[in-house]
């Protein structure tokens, strides 16, 4: 048969197959071409200063504005001792972190929360700090210097955290002719103000509790609401949902059910969904995180909101939050931990923490940084409010309990979703809790 | 008369159907234009309007300057031209073997691609990070190509052996007694009857490439060297703290390359995709 | 006819052409997978000095009680076939259309693919915004229509999160389904349709006997893709709603996600994914095998 030559003839009058001949014989040597090629996308390392690399998850421009200034300030200074700066993406820092551990790539100094300190000291990914961050020891609240620490060492020096606040339309309260609480508020007074401030045609009160678990665990701390405990009991922690551990679950509840003073749309929402209701005026009150403020600082330069912070609710046993804050950790395989600590410190410096700090809305957890942002927030009735709250923070118990993160992943979080929807009752909110750790495996 | 009204009628609610069409696939994406031409400000306002008040163009200049966009647009396109260049070029030959071997050994290829693009990703990406690491590519853009070639060549490979198992195997037959070579007889008549086969498959291997996420952000350590999604990523920013602006200005400009390939091939899109994954 | 020289062509040459794809696969996907599997019989944790021993079945045994798992195993398989049903529904539907002479052709069939152009980075986070009651224009519109549900926050609501979830993998897988149908409707000889019409076939039944026919074998391709992809895929639905609320989106991938990369427990969650990809593979053999009988008759 004569297939081949024909084909071999059609080929040669026609121009058009020949070319994606061609076209392919291009791309093999294109392909081939790319080993060599590549080497031109390497970057030259340095040679002689040591390099330090830094990974931030911080993605706010002012904050990454404010790290700039501060790396560029330490290198400037410190010729020999360069750091690099590697934004991850925040949603997504856990997948990178764990995996350049595995794989020993780990960065020198890194950003990270509390919550996680646990988990990674025990595996040993970590550096101990406590000896290099001793001379900051005393400027930070033992409760914060807790929360960074495993066993008794510092893992994680804390950078700078949140609380849980109720803002108030400074506006809308004047309107209402309820007088804005300045000095100290209760949980019952805080019912109370929303029934007040609730009308036929207005909530008083947006909350987002999208992901309740962490707002029900930390504000758990001012009716004495542990969770866990015997935690250094051989046979591991015990959860126990008591009176205590109830209150603010019930308190919210009652307040969504009961006196309807929080809008229903806002708690399936996430905290931040519901700022520009807020702004909007939809309603006087949002309980949110610190990080809020700076948006609202935004709505109160441009559209002249006028809002503040009210105190920190009190509870029967006290207004302490469970802290949950940023830390700045160094891999232990670092080849360099001296220098890293030394940049930690540099970093934390009461003017870069401040600047670091306000930038990304939250209370700088050294008590010089935080006299430094008071003086320079001291117009903004708001933040002196939510800056003086640095005093209320504390560990809780949940944060060293290694099981915590499933338990809330898998049980709380459902669990409360379910509660704070009106789905189940309160028995059956604390079985699925009791049963959930149980069954935990 | 009758069919003639009844085929109008037809004709209106199939553009009905269509406009509905158009607006459920097309109007998140005009949204997000809108919401790019936006102030910070009035990204903060209930019930956002369909008209900004103006053009905004800070969102644009934000990501164009400041956060490396243009590099990682770069690396990207690298990536996925060169990644999708090797997958073809790797993936002809073996399609074609895998769909003229015996049952066997054509079995045996299809349950294992299978079983890998079942097991979770997750799970593989530790081993596959030592072994990059291994050949010190970590870090680099030709690691990732290598990552990309190997995650694409599954599927390149169960597609253009479908497309090859439909081609008769007279020709070849005639040739090889003619004693053309199997890589002569590859060239000069697989191959051409092959390309809208390599079509479709470049396609997938491309867009895959330019969109894929987990692999960069595993890899990938320099901001030099991040590709387009992992930039983009970094705008998204965690809960309720969105930089919408700038975020949609990236996502309207990320989408607008890969819009541009579909309409230049859009005829070609249609002479079959997935034919290929049926065959054989 | 079978030639002699056809054995011993593609049996001694074919296998050179295999290696250069070999190679790469056998190093970067058959290795790290078979470690991967490997580690589902260890009891591999997170840790620098963590050293794994062989603890053989124990992982699967302390799986077969895990609740949380088969809970998330059930939504998993009830999220894959849902997003598939209704994506090739779409699908086809749009590729009917898009088969018609109707005008501007080309321009839908562009902006048909948007959903596959945008990058996934971003669609989730999109859709997030859209379907904030706050900011999003999502509960506008369908408020203009009194849809039932108009008051509520999609994602956030018992009833809704699920559906509307699906809606969205649907509005992400469509693309793919109505491109490869296009294709294959594209493939009809137009003049059995004419000849069905002068037969006195209505439009019915020359869908039921012509198109479906024609595109039985894509769709079955599709289906099976489809079922897989979306099995696998959980960045999505971890941005929309995060698993929630109440678990109702808490999918598979992410649940051996989570095991791994957040609670570190490498083994245990090998485990899982060895159970998963056996799961699917034999629900796919059936459905695959279903499909042939189906040919065969």
């Amino acid at each position: 048969m004569e297939i081949t030559k024909l084909l071999a003839k059609e080929e040669e009058m026609n121009p058009r197959k020949k070319m994606s001949r061609k076209f392919i014989s291009i791309l093999s040597t294109l392909a081939l071409a790319i080993p060599i090629f590549g080497t031109a996308f390497a970057i030259p390392a340095k040679a002689a200063p040591i390099e330090l690399t830094y990974w931030s998850f911080h993605y706010l421009k002012a904050t990454t504005a404010a790290t700039e200034k501060i790396v560029a300030d330490w290198n400037k200074a410190n010729p020999n001792v360069q750091v690099k700066i590697v934004y991850v993406d925040v949603n997504n820092y856990l997948d990178k972190l764990t995996t350049s551990f595995a794989g020993r790539t780990a960065p020198d100094i890194f950003t990270s929360e509390a919550a996680s300190i646990v988990a990674y000291s025990k595996a040993g990914y970590l550096a101990d700090l406590t000896r290099e961050m001793s001379s900051l020891k005393s400027s930070i609240p033992t409760g914060l210097w807790k929360v960074g620490s495993f066993g008794g060492r510092l893992y994680g020096a804390p950078l700078m955290t949140q609380t849980y606040t109720v803002y108030a339309n400074v506006d809308m309260f004047k309107k209402a002719g309820v007088a804005v609480p300045t000095t100290k508020m209760t949980w019952d007074e805080l019912r109370a103000l929303g029934k007040k401030l609730t009308t036929s045609s207005q909530y008083a009160m947006g909350w987002g509790l999208r992901q309740p678990a962490a707002t029900f665990m930390i504000m758990g701390q001012n009716f004495g609401g542990d969770f866990f405990r015997g935690l250094t009991s051989s046979a591991g922690a015990k959860l126990s949902i008591t009176d205590a551990e109830l209150q603010v679950p019930l308190r919210v509840h009652q307040m969504i059910y009961e006196d309807k003073s929080i809008d229903p749309a806002s708690i399936v929402l996430s905290g931040g969904g519901n700022i520009a209701p807020f702004i909007a005026g939809k309603f006087p009150m949002l309980v949110g995180a610190s990080y809020v403020a700076s948006d609202l600082d935004v709505a109160a330069k441009e559209k002249g909101l006028n809002w503040t912070a009210l105190p920190l609710p009190t509870g029967s046993v006290s207004n302490m939050q469970g802290a949950n804050p940023q830390t700045l950790s160094i891999s232990r395989q670092s080849k360099y931990p001296k220098e890293s600590a030394r940049f930690i410190r540099y970093m934390m410096g009461d003017q870069n923490l401040t600047s670091l700090a306000l930038a990304e809305a939250l209370i700088p957890s050294t008590t010089g940084a935080a006299k430094a942002a008071l003086e320079i927030k001291k117009d903004s009735p708001g933040w002196t409010q939510i800056l003086n709250d640095a005093g209320a923070l504390t560990i809780a118990p949940f944060v060293l309990v290694p099981q915590y993160q499933k338990w809330k992943d898998t049980v709380a979080q459902p669990t409360w979703q379910q509660w704070v929807q009106g789905k189940i009752t309160k028995d059956e909110m604390v079985k699925r809790l009791l049963d959930g750790w149980n069954n935990l495996r | 008369m009758a069919t003639k009204q009844k085929f109008s009628i037809s004709l209106v609610f199939q553009y009905l159907a269509v406009i509905a069409y158009i607006l459920f696939l097309g109007f998140p994406f005009l949204w997000m234009f809108i919401t790019s031409l936006k102030t910070p400000i009035e990204l903060l306002e209930l019930d956002q309007s369909l008209i900004p008040d103006g053009f905004y163009i800070q969102n644009y200049i934000d990501i164009l300057e400041k956060r490396g966009l243009i590099q990682s647009t770069i690396n990207s396109l690298i990536v996925a031209f060169v990644s999708t260049i090797i997958t073809v070029l790797v993936a002809v030959p073996a399609g074609y073997a895998m769909a003229r071997l015996r049952k066997f050994y054509a079995k045996a290829a299809t349950g294992w691609i299978l079983f890998s693009q079942v097991f979770p990703l997750s799970l593989v990406i530790i081993p596959l990070f030592m072994a990059i690491r291994s050949i010190n590519l970590l870090d680099s853009l030709q690691g990732l190509i290598l990552v990309y070639v190997v995650a694409n060549l599954p599927f390149a490979l169960w597609m253009l052996r479908g497309y090859v198992a439909s081609i008769p195997v007279e020709l070849e037959e005639a040739s090889a007694i003619d004693g053309a070579s199997i890589f002569k007889i590859l060239r000069l008549i697989i191959i051409p009857l092959l390309t809208p086969g390599i079509v479709a498959t470049s396609l997938f291997t491309l867009l895959n490439s330019w969109n894929e996420f987990f692999f960069a952000l595993v890899l990938i350590q320099t901001p030099e060297r991040e590709t387009l999604p992992l930039t983009l990523a970094r705008f998204v920013g965690s809960e309720g703290q969105v930089l919408l602006g700038p975020l949609a200005a990236g996502a309207f400009l990320a989408t607008i390359p890969s819009l541009i390939v579909f309409g230049i091939i859009q005829k070609r899109i249609s002479s079959g995709l997935l034919a290929g994954a049926v065959k054989g | 006819m079978k030639s002699p020289s056809r054995a011993k062509l593609y049996n001694q040459d074919a296998w050179l052409l295999t290696i250069p794809a070999f190679i790469p696969l056998f190093f970067l996907s058959i290795v790290p997978l078979v470690q991967a599997i490997w580690t589902g019989f260890t009891d591999l944790q997170a840790g620098y000095d963590f050293k794994p021993k062989f603890i053989g079945i124990e992982n699967f045994r302390r799986l077969i009680g895990d609740t949380f798992f088969w809970q998330s195993f059930r939504i998993g398989i009830v999220w894959a076939v849902s997003v598939t049903t209704l994506a090739l529904f779409l699908g086809f539907g749009l590729a009917l259309l898009l088969n018609q002479k109707l005008r501007f052709l080309g321009l839908m069939r562009v902006l048909s693919l948007i959903p596959w152009a945008m990058p996934p980075v971003i669609v989730a986070i999109m859709w997030q915004i859209l379907l904030n009651p706050a900011i999003g224009p999502v509960d506008s519109i369908l408020r203009l229509f009194n849809f039932p549900f108009a008051d509520k926050y999609l994602l956030g609501d018992f009833e809704t999160a699920f559906p509307t979830v699906v809606v969205i993998g649907a509005w992400v897988g469509m693309p793919v389904i109505t491109v490869s149908i296009l294709a294959a409707l594209q493939g009809i000889n137009s003049e059995i349709i004419e000849s069905a019409k002068i037969d006195g076939a209505n439009a019915w039944n020359r869908f039921r006997y012509v198109t479906l026919p024609a595109v039985r074998s894509i769709t079955t391709a599709l289906v099976a893709l489809n079922i897989i992809w979306n099995f696998n895929s959980f960045g999505l639905v971890f941005v929309l709603t995060a698993g929630g609320p109440g678990g109702k989106t808490y999918l598979p991938a992410l649940f051996v996600y989570n095991e791994s990369f957040k609670y570190g427990n490498f083994g245990y969650a090998a485990a899982m994914g060895i159970v998963m990809t056996i799961s699917v593979i034999l629900m796919l053999v059936v459905y695959l095998k279903a499909r042939e009988r189906q040919d065969e008759n």
